[in-house]
């Protein structure tokens, strides 16, 4: 590695230095890297892989270069190859996860692999995006190998490649030849990687964006925006700002005429009416000033209320709209915070710190014109302590923010455990250790109260001797003027004037050394709240058909993963007939609800096409598609409400009639009627007054109450005992006749009514048949049925 | 739907034709004709009122002795005068609801609320826990009430209320 790049490198990672950088160089292409470096001809490279780990498992710098025949790894600027592989001997390439690493391996025809390239994490994404393009460069796009498949290194160690991640975790180089960005890495899905691929900075947790590189210029371009429709209330409340200010600059020269004309005249005072002037003007001008300051609060509480309002609707319209892989990047807490906590943070800045800093550059400003103005030495003298106040308070904040800091960091630990205790109590009390939390909850409290007893007792000690410094400049104002009253040069009443603007200068001093930090919480809210609205992952919306569906569903050769190049299943192609009930079977974690999911068009297929009627999913609209299917999740989730509130959920304008029927079939009227409040008993949150039994089957009849076309069971009746579930099933199987039906579950006795069967294996649809027919395979179905055969057995 | 759900739940509907129901004591008793001819006696009938809340005497499931479900009524005005009559004071007497006239006395202590009201039945004192849980507001300024005991008390509209009671609970509602 030359002293350049390094040097380079080591700039790239420092964010003070990246600040201070005018424009990214180009980038350049690992190709010419390679090279530049090796010495060869860039004809014969068709790609090249950075990698920062040897095979062996020291760090190293190389690559490895596919070439028209070979394909070779060369390390450490040395242009002697330590890896060659004849490319037709190649027969698949796999992307293994390493434990902190991530390693690209092929797989000879000879039944040996080999490891081409071994990096830290920051490469992982990139080498699953590449599989394809190494395959396509190593034959030649003849597409005669196997297809990649993935190794899930973190369920299933597979041999000795696994232990490859003992050496991985170690930093890996600085920075390494892909520093940034190379050609491959512009193919990185922005929803893979955790980092920004041309900066390299980490994304904020929940957020796809790189905030530095995407927006630095779009968000304060985009809340101008949002402020536009306030705009005239804005200027008249700035113009405001001008007139308090301008208002509380007069009254320190009204106090001095005031006390030199008429308190401390030396000549008897015999107009009284002068002095009442004075003295009405004074209280005129204070009066003024509260009122003028009254409706520019007035104003710009109204603006701020306006603006959060109006971002709320924005992020909470943009939250709908997004697919559920973007929602199920942030958590439920990140979304309730983003549109409560973060709007609030910007409506805060306007109403009160966005006025503040108006107001005390205005005051700043003008105090420091009138000062010089009537004395320029005075001035000075004032200002003189200026910087080393500014520097004092600017050291202590820094303190006492850690320190209150800290004290908010164990309350929320505190408050933490107490959200935890009590929400698992019923845990708590059956493992008896109520003890045992007692004594974790009283460490935290008492270590809650000592860290609020230090601060205090430091904010105590210190803070007169910052009040002292504080006051400093008064003291030379003291002196100097002081003096210049003994010597008959100036009026008592000029010193008390500049008393005062000196107090007004050092208020504005003090506060601003805060500002920083207010601009960079408000900065914060303003970026994260622009992340969920700049979000460019809502599903295409292209034909936006609305259509009556008969209920055929087709798969064809359907492929998906919720990571790039982490595919969940592949090649999935089957046809369900309209009105055909279909079983869907295999292990957990197989795709199951995956699958359905893709019918829903909760996600889009990355490879292949979802039919229904024949149509593709992605040209029905999202309404008619969805209105027209049932499901009924595993985890049930009821509104808080009433009972009758939850099933008409699914349709607004059902009858009574309507609603105690679907109830009835799906047997939940029995129950219903037996709470005192019958359909109108109030649910609270989540539905956690009923048993898992009884909300499952409030969800059921949500379900049936829309008269779906399509229904989906993903294990409706896993919570019901085998009798409610028989009840049921019978119910649901009379139902079913009209309308396509696809159930999954564990209880193979619950799909003892399916036309078909489906099962999953390894990311593959395995069998398709009849119960008799599987049975008869003798395959996983039957391994399956005779499994639950055996338990059901010894249950027994 | 509604056909297809029907068929399966069958005629669950009580009405005219199928049900006849007379007085056995003080307690209503069921005659239910089967589409095949038989005929079912259920000597003591519950009769259970699907929305308590909005409707007195509609959507009311019946049931026998065993709080086993014999059907539905849709409507008690369906089955004549005189059953009507059978039918909706078995309800009165089952539901015991006293509606509130007045407001005469509301404390708040340590997270209770007591009244003292006026009622249909007198004048009544009962306490209330969690406010925000067992008030539940309906259309028209209807409020029913749980108190701490599980009685339920209504407020028929509370802008039925004179200006005292309504400031007395203005603040919890």
């Amino acid at each position: 590695m030359n002293f350049e790049r390094d040097k380079k490198d080591k700039m790239d990672r420092n964010p003070r230095r990246r600040f201070f950088k005018k424009k990214a160089p180009p980038p350049i292409s690992y190709e010419d890297r390679v090279h530049e470096i090796y010495k060869i001809s860039k004809a014969d490279i068709k790609l090249a892989i950075p990698y920062t780990v040897s095979v062996d498992g020291k760090k190293a710098e190389g690559f490895c270069v596919i070439k028209e025949d070979i394909t070779a790894c060369y390390e450490n600027g040395n242009s002697t190859e330590v890896l060659r592989i004849d490319n037709k001997q190649i027969a698949s390439v796999e992307f293994e996860d390493g434990f902190g690493c991530a390693i690209l391996n092929v797989k000879l025809k000879n039944g040996n692999y080999r490891t081409i390239c071994c990096s830290d994490m920051k490469k992982k994404q990139m080498y699953k995006n590449l599989i394809p393009d190494i395959i396509e460069a190593a034959t030649g796009g003849k597409g005669e190998f196997e297809k990649p498949k993935n190794v899930f290194a973190d369920k299933v160690f597979s041999g000795g490649f696994g232990s490859r991640g003992n050496f991985g975790g170690g930093p890996g180089g600085p920075g390494g030849p892909g520093g940034h960005g190379g050609s491959r890495q512009g193919g990185i899905g922005a929803h893979g990687g955790r980092a920004c691929p041309k900066c390299g900075r980490p994304y904020r947790p929940g957020s796809s964006k790189c905030i530095s590189c995407d927006k630095s210029k779009g968000y304060m371009k985009w809340m101008l925006g949002i402020a536009k429709p306030f705009m005239p209330k804005l200027i008249l409340a700035v113009f405001l700002f001008f007139l308090v200010t301008a208002i509380n600059l007069v009254t320190p020269y009204l106090n001095r005429i005031m006390v030199d004309d008429y308190i401390r005249s030396k000549e008897t005072v015999t107009e009284f009416e002068g002095f009442f002037i004075v003295l009405l003007s004074i209280l005129g001008v204070n009066i003024l000033v509260r009122v003028v300051g009254m409706v520019r609060s007035l104003i710009t509480n109204g603006i701020s209320c306006g603006i959060t309002e109006k971002l709320r609707a924005t992020v909470f319209d943009k939250i709908q709209q997004m697919s559920v892989a973007a929602i199920n990047r942030m958590t439920a807490g990140e979304l309730m915070q983003r549109v409560t906590h973060d709007s609030q943070v910007i409506k805060n800045f306007i109403a009160t710190e966005f006025s503040a800093i108006v107001e005390q550059v205005l005051t700043f400003a003008g105090v420091i014109v009138m000062l010089f103005w009537y004395d320029w030495r005075l001035a000075l003298l004032i200002l003189l302590p200026a910087p080393l106040v500014m520097l004092c308070w600017r050291l202590f904040s820094k303190k006492i923010h850690r320190l209150y800091h800290k004290q908010w960091e164990i309350s929320a630990e505190s408050r933490s455990i107490l959200h935890d205790i009590f929400s698992g109590i019923r845990v708590v009390k059956s493992y008896g250790s109520e003890e045992k939390e007692i004594k974790k909850y009283d460490g935290v409290i008492t270590n809650e109260k000592n860290i609020q007893i230090k601060n205090e007792k430091f904010f105590g000690k210190v803070h007169p001797f910052l009040s002292f410094f504080m006051g400093f400049g008064e003291f030379f104002l003291m002196a100097y003027a002081g003096n210049k009253i003994l010597g008959g040069s100036m009026t008592f009443g000029e010193m008390s004037q500049f008393s005062s603007y000196a107090s007004m200068i050092y208020g504005p001093l003090r506060w601003m050394s805060n500002l920083p930090r207010m601009i960079i919480r408000t900065g914060n809210s303003i970026s994260k709240i622009y992340d969920v609205i700049e979000d460019n992952d809502s599903l295409v919306k292209q034909r936006e058909l609305d259509m009556d569906i008969k209920g055929e569903i087709t798969f064809e050769n359907v492929g998906f993963g919720y990571e790039k190049g982490n595919q969940v299943f592949e090649g999935i192609s089957f046809t369900i007939k309209p009105g055909e009930m279909v079983g869907l079977v295999g292990r957990s974690g197989v795709g199951k609800s995956t699958l359905i999911n893709l019918v829903m068009r909760m996600y889009d297929t990355e490879k292949g096409t979802v039919r229904i009627d024949g149509v593709d999913v992605r040209d029905i609209s999202q309404y008619s598609l969805r209105s027209q299917i049932g499901v009924v999740l595993q985890e049930t989730f009821l509104f808080s409400g009433t009972v009758y509130d939850n099933i008409s959920y699914a349709k607004p304008d059902a009858t009574k009639e309507e609603v105690i029927s679907a109830a009835k079939v799906a047997g939940a009227h029995k129950f219903i009627i037996k709470m005192q409040d019958g359909y109108n008993t109030y649910i609270g949150e989540h539905g956690y007054t009923l048993s898992g039994g009884e909300r499952q089957r409030i969800a059921i009849a949500r379900a049936l109450l829309r008269d779906p076309r399509i229904l989906i069971l993903d294990e409706a009746t896993s919570s019901l005992d085998n009798e409610t579930e028989k009840e049921i099933q019978d119910a649901l199987a009379i139902l079913a006749k009209d309308r396509t039906t696809i159930a999954i579950a564990h209880r193979l006795s619950t799909l003892r009514n399916c036309n078909r069967i489906i099962v999953l294996d390894s990311g593959k649809m395995a069998e398709i048949g009849t119960h008799n027919e599987l049975m008869a395979m003798k395959g996983i179905y039957y391994g399956l049925v005779m499994a639950q055969r055996q338990m059901f057995r010894m249950k027994n | 739907m509604a056909e297809t759900l029907k068929s399966i739940v069958g005629s669950f509907y009580l009405n005219v034709d199928n049900a006849e129901f007379y007085m056995n004591g003080d307690i209503p008793a069921l005659k239910v004709k089967d589409p095949d001819g038989s005929v079912r006696e259920y000597d003591r009938v519950i009769l259970v009122r699907n929305f308590p809340f909005q409707y007195e005497r509609e959507y009311i499931t019946v049931l026998d002795a065993k709080t086993k479900e014999i059907g539905v009524i849709k409507s008690i005005k369906d089955f004549g005068e005189e059953t009507e009559t059978i039918l909706a004071r078995e309800l009165e007497r089952r539901y015991y609801m006293p509606k509130i006239s007045r407001i005469l006395k509301m404390k708040e202590k340590m997270g209770f609320t007591n009244w003292t009201v006026d009622t249909d039945f007198g004048e009544i004192t009962f306490s209330v826990k969690d406010t925000y849980k067992n008030i539940v507001k309906l259309h028209g300024g209807r409020c029913i009430i749980t108190d701490v005991d599980g009685n339920r008390y209504e407020i028929p509209a509370l802008s039925g209320l004179d200006k005292a009671s309504y400031k007395r609970i203005e603040l919890i509602i």
